[in-house]
């Protein structure tokens, strides 16, 4: 009898604890319940106020509890977005999708689009998230520039259009893809824009320059100015290297001009009119299309040489200096550009000449 | 007699041949897709005052946006474009005072540069319209004249009139389609560019002050738009100086924002005879882009001599936007008389900056070439600097 009372007594003791125990278990649970709970609304609540990172803080000193929770992990994930912390974002959105829909996104990955059943998914958020990333995705192509890492542009990309395919299969709204599309398509002609291509071209100019010569007495070494103005034609071609905001160009022509030439002093009376001067301009260019991709302004940096039939009055007494020459300038130039023509006007000055230089001519692309 | 006032009256026209450029009508807007004049103008082929609408779009779209607060909104720039700043109060009267002034310095970089400042301009205007669309108008511009540099220093400016009427004429409209002016009125011919120096508004004798008494006949739809001009001269000249005959202008638009035309004029007085012809393109591009050009052919013939003067000319002018509020311009002309077998080309490239509504800054410089069988000529340089303020 007394060992049942023992016993008893055991038994009863021993379920107090187990009660307590359970007491215990239950009251730490529904505690930490309610303390994920309270976080959650917090976060939502920071989200509301745009107090965005105070998002991520509570986040990480809570993150045993709310890493289980793919509330809490979605609300981390719109805190990242919104500033434009993307990576963060599509890490989170990925976690998501792994911890808590990983049956049902591979059970969509495995079938094809047109065997797609709305069950796969309709219980999951997998549309959103799947919309997310390839937004978020896109974002980060868009954001690309030449110093990015190849890999890393081929890499967002490829996951943007990944996302988009599958976002398409789980029948996200087509408008909404569509404008992601748009928008890498855009980013994908920005960077073709920036590449440069080349192009041969050829050109047709009326080209008139006034220039000076001497001529200098043999005996004495008194050089008389002549000035001659001269106008004619330049045919040639050159090659262009081009992108979206410049234009090089490395180009040359043969001038054949007729010139009238005089005097410019009285010292003694000289003139000669439709003299045949022969030439060629060449050297380097460069267009800026800042104010449009078809009317481009820029410098060039002619080289000239030409040369004349002077006539020699009495060549026992007189020769020529500078007969022919060769002279460096400059050009202020603009071009219209329509099709595979442009119109291309020049003006400006090679030195020492006391004039200008100008040319008005018709460009060919090919 | 009669050779005197007819030398008088070539050392007029040469004399305002002298003066510069007035800036009143912009056919390069048609870069901003607007084909037709009337748009902006209550005269059908431009120049003179700007209506309701013009005055908007040059407050808005023209000028630049840079002396503005960065918050005020284009509705508001564009009510305070109105005159003195306000929105008009009512429907029917439209003042207007505008000024052009311009630092000219000729010869720019050589020993004998000269410079001088003339005041081009300083108008008052007032339109009356009245009834639907602006139905019926009524506009008159009177303002200060500059006596020609030619006659300064000579007997002859003391009784030079300073100040003129440049235009007064009456408008009906009964359609969009149809316009009756009747008045003192520029005279229907080529493209009315702004710079009424150029060879093809000096060479046709379209200058500042060669406005006439006669009556416009004007037709515009998207696709066509013409003008016919009879006129009798500006009748507060003497009668013999007074040109008489007429004028007329036609555009066809193609491909949207580009329009090809022809001009003729023949106009006669009691010394000259003088027929004109002129094709030409005015041609938008994008972004507010535009060139203009064109080709005309001047017949003058003298009734008291023998000498029949032939001249043409042309003018090519790109205008590019580089941004709101700046323009880049550059023109090239040519003139040729067929007499001394001479011919000149002037290159003048130029930025014409509007900072913001009511003010237009501009600088040319002007590269003039002559072409000689008989001598080499340097080169001419003239620098001018403008600045053309309305209310």
């Amino acid at each position: 009898m007394g060992s049942v009372g023992t016993d008893s007594l055991v038994v009863v003791k021993m379920m107090k604890i187990k009660l307590t125990v359970l007491a215990f278990i239950i009251s730490t649970s529904a505690f930490a319940a309610t303390t994920s709970l309270d976080n959650l609304m917090l976060m939502q609540l920071y989200l509301d106020k745009n107090q965005l990172e105070k998002v991520e803080d509570l986040y990480d000193e809570n993150e045993d509890s709310l890493g289980k929770n793919w509330m809490a992990l979605e609300r981390l994930a719109i805190s990242f977005e919104r500033r434009e912390k993307f990576k963060e974002a599509i890490e989170t959105y990925r976690k998501i999708i792994v911890n808590f829909n990983k049956e049902a996104h591979e059970k969509i990955l495995s079938t094809s689009a047109s065997k797609m059943d709305p069950s796969y998914y309709d219980k999951t958020k997998l549309q959103f998230y799947y919309y997310k990333l390839a937004f978020l995705n896109t974002q980060l192509f868009s954001k690309t520039n030449s110093y990015s890492p190849q890999n890393e542009r081929g890499k967002y990309k490829k996951n943007a259009e990944g996302f988009i395919g599958l976002s398409r299969k789980v029948k996200v709204d087509e408008g909404e893809l569509k404008l992601l599309e748009d928008l890498l398509q855009e980013k994908i002609n920005n960077d073709e824009k920036l590449t440069y291509t080349s192009r041969y071209y050829a050109t047709l100019d009326f080209i008139s320059w006034q220039d000076r010569l001497f001529l200098v007495k043999i005996n004495s070494g008194i050089k008389t100015n002549l000035l001659s103005t001269a106008i004619g034609t330049c045919i040639g071609g050159g090659k262009k290297w081009e992108n979206i905001n410049y234009e090089f160009d490395l180009e040359g022509c043969l001038a054949v001009l007729t010139a009238t030439i005089s005097s410019e002093d009285r010292a003694i009376k000289y003139q000669q009119s439709s003299v045949s001067v022969k030439g060629f301009v060449a050297g380097p260019g460069v267009y800026f299309k800042t104010f449009s991709e078809n009317v481009l302004l820029g410098v060039h940096v002619p080289v000239k040489y030409r040369q004349g039939d002077w006539t020699n009055p009495d060549e026992t007494q007189y020769r020529f200096e500078r007969e022919k020459t060769f002279e460096v300038g400059y050009f202020l130039q603009s071009k219209i550009k329509i099709k595979n023509v442009s119109l291309r006007t020049r003006l400006g000055k090679v030195f020492p000449n006391p004039g200008s230089l100008w040319s008005i001519g018709l460009l060919y692309d090919f | 007699m009669l050779k005197k006032n007819y030398l008088i009256l070539l050392l007029l026209i040469g004399a305002y041949q002298l003066l510069c450029s007035r800036a009143e009508a912009y056919p390069n807007f048609i870069g901003h897709g607007y084909n037709s004049c009337i748009t902006c103008h209550y005269n059908p082929f431009g120049n003179g005052p700007i209506n309701d609408y013009g005055r908007a779009f040059s407050a808005t779209a023209v000028g630049g946006r840079g002396f503005y607060n960065d918050n005020k909104p284009e509705e508001l720039i564009s009510q305070e474009s109105g005159f003195f700043f306000k929105q008009p109060e009512n429907q029917h009267f439209r003042p207007q005072a505008s000024y052009r002034g311009m630092l000219l310095k000729q010869n720019f970089g050589e020993v004998k540069e000269k410079t001088d400042y003339i005041h081009m301009q300083a108008d008052l205007n007032m339109v009356v319209k009245y009834g639907e669309n602006d139905k019926y108008i009524a506009s008159a511009t009177f303002g200060y004249a500059p006596v020609p540099r030619a006659l300064q220093g000579t007997p002859a400016e003391s009784s030079t009139k300073k100040y003129r009427a440049r235009e007064h004429y009456v408008g009906y409209r009964p359609s969009s389609t149809w316009g009756f002016y009747a008045g003192l009125m520029d005279k229907t011919y080529g493209i009315r560019i702004v710079e009424h120096t150029s060879y093809s508004r000096m060479t046709p004798q379209l200058t500042m002050d060669d406005q006439s008494h006669g009556v416009i006949l004007h037709f515009n739809t998207p696709v066509f738009e013409g003008g016919l001009n009879a006129f009798v001269g500006n009748l507060t000249q003497d009668a013999p100086l007074r040109m008489k005959g007429f004028a007329g202008t036609f555009e066809y638009t193609l491909l949207e924002k580009n329009r090809i035309g022809f001009s003729v004029m023949k106009e006669q007085n009691d010394f000259v005879e003088e027929t004109a012809y002129a094709a030409h393109l005015r041609s938008g591009l994008d972004h507010g882009n535009s060139i203009i050009f064109e080709v005309g052919r001047v017949e003058k013939t003298p009734k008291l001599l023998e000498s029949k003067k032939t001249e043409y000319y042309s003018i090519f002018q790109n205008h590019i936007r580089a941004t709101r509020g700046i323009y880049l311009l550059n023109s090239i002309e040519y003139y040729k008389n067929i007499v001394d077998n001479s011919y000149r080309v002037r290159f003048g490239p130029s930025i014409q900056y509007f900072p913001m509504s009511k003010i237009e800054l501009r600088v040319d410089l002007n590269n003039t070439r002559n072409y000689s069988q008989d001598s080499s000529v340097k080169d001419r340089w003239d620098l001018l600097a403008q600045i053309h303020l309305w209310l």
